[in-house]
């Protein structure tokens, strides 16, 4: 409500540092593995907290991208995470590879996740715990608030970061009984 | 990346910690019926787990507060290596309230006040991790544990530049925040 008025403040979101967001995620998946200790709760939780975020991302990408048109289809919307949602929330670009299942499941391509950088991954957690699914939980959080059911899942490899992405199926909207639109 | 991103994830974690200090107070009331009932020692281990909950002694904010410390420390051990060296502990506290706080904060302090006794008064009238908040009295009683996390964060630098202190912040009006430096004194 009150956001008028702090626009053009001295408040310049762009400066904060990445790596605040970066150091603080690590603090928190680090508290995380402490108060469950089995690393695959904590991938599940990370996935629900990404899911979180996604859904209210999800609104703030349609506020400020109003010429993205309503995507028909897979590749369509492989092509919006890539070029405009994921260099706008992560400051990285992503690139699209590995359809498969007739075009309904492809892999982003993460080169330098910002997520991973100062970051080193235990040798016995590598196997059990994804660090970047919040990354793939968003992105499921978001696509599930325009109607798109998806699978998300992140991968780290030797030098980048895969999210496997795969379409389940489009929601409907399911309107109370008794209301036209 | 920083902006949204990081005042979602912020949220995220306020209210991560609110739910594990739930959990606690949950483990700690049960493990008080256990306590009573049991008779042979030997059934202890059962509930190590449980035992284990109980007994963690931190509330939401202690969390927080600890998960920014080891933030704020790292930041200002790679933003403060290339700067120069700092002779007396005013100059330690300025770096904090201009680079540091630029880099982190997006924006430097607007007011910095000392009694030249070790307390300092740091003043932003527009701190940006509660920018999510609206501009008013509103909700100056529950945002407490909004500050717990930029607290932490602050007493992490001054510690990785040989200052120990005592962080407290206090808001009176949105998005006015101000932080209380207090500075140990140097045996």
């Amino acid at each position: 409500m009150s956001k008028t008025t702090k626009t053009g403040s001295l408040v310049d979101a762009k400066k904060m540092s990445a790596e605040l967001f970066t150091l603080t995620y690590g603090a928190f998946v680090t508290q995380m593995l402490k108060d469950y200790e089995d690393p695959q709760v904590v991938t599940a939780k990370l996935d629900k907290i990404g899911f979180d975020m996604g859904t209210v991302l999800a609104d703030d990408f349609l506020a400020k991208s109003a010429n993205v048109p309503r995507c028909q289809d897979c590749k369509q919307i492989a092509e919006v995470l890539s070029k405009l949602a994921i260099p706008n929330y992560l400051g990285v670009p992503a690139t699209v590879s590995n359809w498969s299942s007739g075009d309904r499941e492809f892999s982003l391509i993460i080169e330098s996740n910002p997520l991973t950088e100062l970051v080193e991954i235990p040798d016995h957690l590598k196997a059990t715990l994804n660090y970047s699914q919040v990354i793939a939980g968003a992105i499921r959080g978001a696509l599930e608030a325009l109607h798109f059911k998806v699978y998300a899942v992140a991968v780290e490899n030797a030098s980048n970061t895969e999210i496997r992405i795969k379409l389940d199926s489009i929601l409907k909207d399911s309107l109370p009984a008794g209301e036209d639109y | 990346m920083a902006g949204i991103p990081f005042d979602l994830l912020h949220s995220q974690i306020v209210k991560y910690a609110k739910e594990m200090e739930e959990k606690r107070a949950e483990a700690k009331n049960r493990w008080k019926e256990i306590a009573e009932s049991i008779v042979d020692s030997t059934e202890i281990d059962k509930y190590d787990q449980l035992v284990k909950q109980a007994f963690m002694h931190s509330n939401a904010e202690t969390q927080l507060e600890s998960m920014g410390y080891r933030v704020g420390f790292v930041l200002a051990e790679r933003l403060s290596k290339d700067a120069a060296k700092f002779n007396t502990e005013l100059e330690i506290v300025k770096f904090i309230c201009k680079e540091f706080w630029s880099n982190v904060f997006g924006k430097q302090v607007d007011n910095l006040r000392t009694n030249h006794a070790g307390v300092y008064v740091v003043q932003d009238n527009n701190f940006s991790m509660l920018r999510t908040f609206s501009d008013s009295t509103q909700f100056t009683k529950d945002i407490g544990i909004y500050l717990a996390f930029p607290s932490g964060v602050i007493r992490g630098a001054l510690a990785c530049l040989n200052v120990q202190a005592i962080v407290t912040a206090t808001v009176e009006s949105l998005p006015v925040v101000k932080y209380h430096l207090q500075l140990a004194k140097k045996a």
